[in-house]
């Protein structure tokens, strides 16, 4: 049985030529084979100095076909050894454009229909000697269904002449259509681009470019080399304007191994004849020189890009104003505005603009400081403070000091918080409003995340101008309501006029900002070991409480100052050690119960399995401080009748929990230029009949059940 | 807040790609499987973490598995490989009815005349394990460090001809990428275009 198809294996032909002139070359053997190939001098002669071209004719035995080049999945190409005579060389094989062969899942690239290779040899000048003793051993795979390697060893001798006026064409047809069959080369020229798992390459074409390609369809990319793209996969091409934008799929070999990408690309012309053109791209120049894409119009994919991005963070900052944690202290910014005269606009463009500044600068920090740690290669991503149950519970601190401020607990003399309601009578407080820019930045953060998800991960992704122009642009828009307060003082005009509700307002802020603190303990609870987070916390949370209440009563003698002062502090410390002993329980991951369907826990081998099945799958990347997951799993994904969507359809629920850092996680979020959570993927299932699964939906932020709904049943 | 909803729902539903047997890469965790061998023993690649595996993807009816096994090249390779505590499971995609495709008893039989090496021999018919590594070409070979990490996909050998004789000069990266592993080096050769039959889902 092994041993089947040893008889068919190698069937060597030895064949000869009777006479120089003799162009039907017998083979020997007589064997049946799959292809009958005979290998065709274009002349019947050797003329010194000049090279000797061949025809390699195949003649297919219906449903077998031979391969090009760069076989595709499997398979082999056509060779030729030559045992040649000195001085003489042996030349390529020139291929016509190749057919796309699908086999399973597999997709081949070759020939099953008569296709006719060309090649050649070399010839010294004055070829000594009257005859010339020329053997090809051609060998090529052959496959149906199974596959036979077949070989075919050709000698034959050719009289040598001086010049072409003495030497006869032999079966000139064959050249003329064998040479009209070889695609010709053009010289568009070509961008190529890594885009997530495409590989995207434009071509500019040229006045006789665009005549070749008007009114083009059916088009098919050919590359010589293998591993760069899925061959199996659907390809995109298209001519927008002048441009030929070709979209394929990635297959996993480095770019970087190849020099020079050398292509076919075959299409039914205006007029519905098969044609074909060779293209190369340069791979490594382009490397060299990423900005080299000046002079082309980049793809219409990538324009979602850097004015929507800013657009939308410019919006997004807008919108943090509104945020619980950032409210209170813009409303406290604003109401010291109130009183403040006509006479002192420079004053309040002043203090606009420094809020600006302070913002900003923050922002810049953070921002620089994630992309540095980004370029370094830390597998982060926006966020990533709040991974942190130190800063966390940092950031509770601040926010429940804040509150207690603003509820009139207690008065700050300096610092960031201190001209919050107070009158911004002179240049003194310069400083301060600098800081509470900075202040504003930092309160911001926890509401940042979950909100700016798409401008983030965009930004991030970008080189580091554009990511931090994003996140400037985020600033700009948290900055902007105080600064327009500033300088227009019609605005100001129409806040309400100052008085005793100012005090009851402002104690009325402190709420959002308790409320603010009770989410962050939460989270902090959810990142602790133990069941003590909250313990923990709340304790802080009395330190320096009880920190701040002793410290407002300080008796004025000695020794009693010094050690009421003394425990001021001492509390305060204990609560911020507490903060700095906090650390990750890795265990403690945010799955929920709540579920009817079973969650599968994120991992990139289980998902690499679970794609390779066959059921639709529907990742959640959620983690506990993101406000909007927590909203979206309670609405739209643990409700009955998503639940029992998920059940009825079989649909695989993946649950990635980001809440501690988790680099699998963010390298699948950068996959979807992500660099937050939420993030929600679904895969619908494999088609049965074409073996393969649609395209990813990647859902809204903000979910409904309905919208799921939509999606899963395919009525997006 | 209605047309930043609006928007970053049309952002969202850019469509996005993603092939549908995208291959393992190379430094990934290689993908799970478990799959019972013609002997009976169920064979879980994760429960082999701490050694190295090889996987080979064969078809005993492919004549570029002929000229590795009739020569006994591949065998050699196997004892080598197993030695040293390699385990090497070789694996038959064939689908029921395509080439290659054979009943257990039978598969064992061919290999066992053919003295082979193999730690498991698994049957796929469903093609499953295959489309997991994309599996391409008989033989397509793929070896995974003790941390379960791909750190070689490709080709046997660095001659993709069909004349037996090649295998006496063939460069074989197998071999290569097991001493490599052995010494402590990052496999040097990891991709290599693997040749040969199709596999037959």
């Amino acid at each position: 049985m092994f041993l089947k198809n040893l008889l068919v294996l190698i069937s060597t032909a030895i064949a000869f030529t009777t006479g120089p002139a003799a162009a039907e070359l017998i083979a020997k053997d007589g064997k049946p084979r799959y292809v009958e190939t005979h290998l065709i001098p274009e002349f019947n002669s050797i003329i010194s100095g000049q090279p000797l071209h061949f025809a390699i004719t195949q003649k297919h035995t219906s449903g077998w076909h031979t391969y090009w080049k760069n076989p595709g999945d499997s398979g082999e190409t056509t060779s030729i050894e030559w045992t040649l005579p000195d001085g003489f060389k042996a030349g390529e094989i020139l291929y016509p454009a190749p057919e796309r062969q699908p086999t399973g899942p597999l997709v081949n690239f070759g020939f099953g229909h008569n296709e006719t290779l060309l090649t050649f040899i070399d010839v010294p000048q004055n070829v000594r000697g009257h005859e010339v003793n020329l053997t090809a051993k051609i060998s090529w795979l052959v496959c149906r269904d199974v596959c036979i390697p077949e070989i075919k060893e050709i000698t034959m001798t050719l009289p040598v002449v001086q010049d072409a006026a003495h030497a006869t064409l032999n079966h000139p047809e064959i050249f003329t259509a064998a040479r009209a069959a070889i695609p010709p080369q053009k010289s568009w020229q070509g961008l190529i681009e890594e885009k997530d798992q495409d590989l995207i390459i434009t071509f500019k074409l040229d006045e006789e470019g665009q005549k070749t390609l008007a009114g083009a369809k059916d088009f098919f990319f050919f590359p010589e080399e293998w591993g760069v793209i899925l061959n199996a996969e659907k390809q995109d091409i298209q001519i927008i304007d002048d441009q030929l934008i070709i979209q394929l799929r990635r297959d996993t070999r480095p770019l970087s191994e190849i020099g020079t990408l050398n292509s076919v690309l075959t299409y039914l012309s205006s007029t519905g004849e098969k044609k074909s053109v060779s293209l190369s791209i340069s791979v490594t120049a382009q490397g060299a020189s990423p900005g080299s894409s000046s002079n082309l119009k980049p793809l219409q994919t990538d324009e979602t890009s850097f004015v929507q991005a800013i657009f939308l963070a410019l919006l997004g900052g807008l919108i943090l104003n509104l945020m619980p944690c950032v409210f209170p202290v813009l409303s406290m910014k604003a109401l010291s505005l109130v009183k403040m005269s006509e006479k002192e606009q420079k004053h309040a463009n002043i203090h606009g603009l420094l809020y600006m500044l302070g913002i900003l600068t923050c922002f810049g920090g953070i921002a620089g400081l994630l992309i540095s740690l980004k370029m370094a290669g830390a597998q982060i991503g926006w966020g990533f403070q709040l991974q942190n149950p130190v800063v966390i519970l940092l950031l509770a601190y601040l926010l429940f000091t804040m509150g207690l401020n603003l509820s009139g607990f207690f008065e700050i003399k300096s610092g960031p918080l201190a001209n919050i309601g107070h009158r911004l009578a002179s240049r003194h407080g310069y400083k301060g409003t600098f800081f509470t820019g900075v202040l504003a930045t930092i309160v911001a953060t926890p509401c940042t995340a979950p909100f700016m998800a798409t401008a983030m991960g965009y930004a991030l992704t970008q080189p580091p101008y554009v990511a931090l122009s994003v996140f400037m642009a985020l600033g700009v828009g948290l900055s902007l309501p105080y600064l327009l307060l500033c300088f227009i003082p019609a605005l100001r005009q129409s806040l309400p006029k100052p008085g005793v509700w100012m005090e009851t307002f402002r104690q009325f802020l402190s709420f959002p900002l308790f409320a603010s603190v009770a989410w962050l303990i939460w989270v902090y609870t959810q990142q602790v070991n133990g069941g003590y987070g909250a313990l923990i916390g709340l304790s802080g949370l009395i330190l320096i409480a009880f920190g701040i209440w002793i410290s407002r009563h300080e008796p004025v003698n000695q020794p009693w100052k010094t050690s009421i002062h003394s425990l001021s502090i001492i509390s305060i410390l204990m609560a911020l050690l507490i903060a700095g002993l906090s650390h990750t329980d890795p265990g403690k991951t945010q799955t929920d119960t709540k579920t009817t369907v079973p969650s599968i826990s994120f991992s990139t081998p289980e998902m690499d399995k679970l794609i390779a099945g066959d059921h639709p799958i529907f990742v959640d990347m959620t983690a506990s401080w993101c406000i909007t997951c927590q909203v979206n799993e309670r609405i739209a994904i643990y409700t009955d009748s998503t639940q029992s969507l998920f059940k009825e359809k079989n649909v695989q629920y993946v649950v990635g929990d980001w809440t501690n850092q988790n680099p699998e996680i963010t390298a699948y979020l950068n996959k979807y230029e992500r660099n937050g959570v939420p993030l929600y993927v679904f895969y619908g299932a494999r088609d049965v009949t074409t073996g393969t699964r649609p395209a990813p939906i990647i859902l809204p932020q903000l979910l409904t059940s309905s919208l799921i709904a939509d999606v899963i049943n395919g009525e997006e | 807040m209605k047309p930043v909803l609006l928007f970053t729902l049309g952002l969202a539903l850019l469509p996005f790609t993603t092939p549908a047997h995208a291959a393992p890469e190379i430094g990934n965790p290689a993908p799970e499987f478990m799959a019972n061998d013609v002997d009976g023993h169920h064979v879980m690649l994760s429960s082999l973490k701490g050694k190295t595996i090889v996987l080979e993807w064969s078809n005993p009816d492919c004549p570029f598995v002929h000229k590795q096994y009739d020569t006994g090249n591949m065998q050699a390779v196997q004892k080598e490989a197993t030695k040293d505590n390699v385990i090497w499971i070789t694996i038959d995609s064939s689908a029921k009815g395509k080439e290659g495709n054979y009943p257990a008893p039978e598969l064992k039989k061919i290999y066992a005349d053919q003295k082979a090496n193999f730690s498991h021999l698994i049957i796929d018919e469903s093609g499953e394990i295959g489309k997991l590594y994309a599996a391409k070409t008989t033989p397509h070979m793929f070896v995974i460090n003790e941390k379960g990490v791909l750190v070689y996909a490709g080709a046997i050998d660095d001659k993709s001809g069909f004349e037996k004789e090649e295998v006496k000069t063939a460069k074989n990266y197998i071999l290569a990428a097991l001493n490599d592993l052995k010494a402590g080096r990052p496999v040097a050769i990891s991709s290599t275009k693997p040749y040969g039959c199709s596999v037959k889902y």
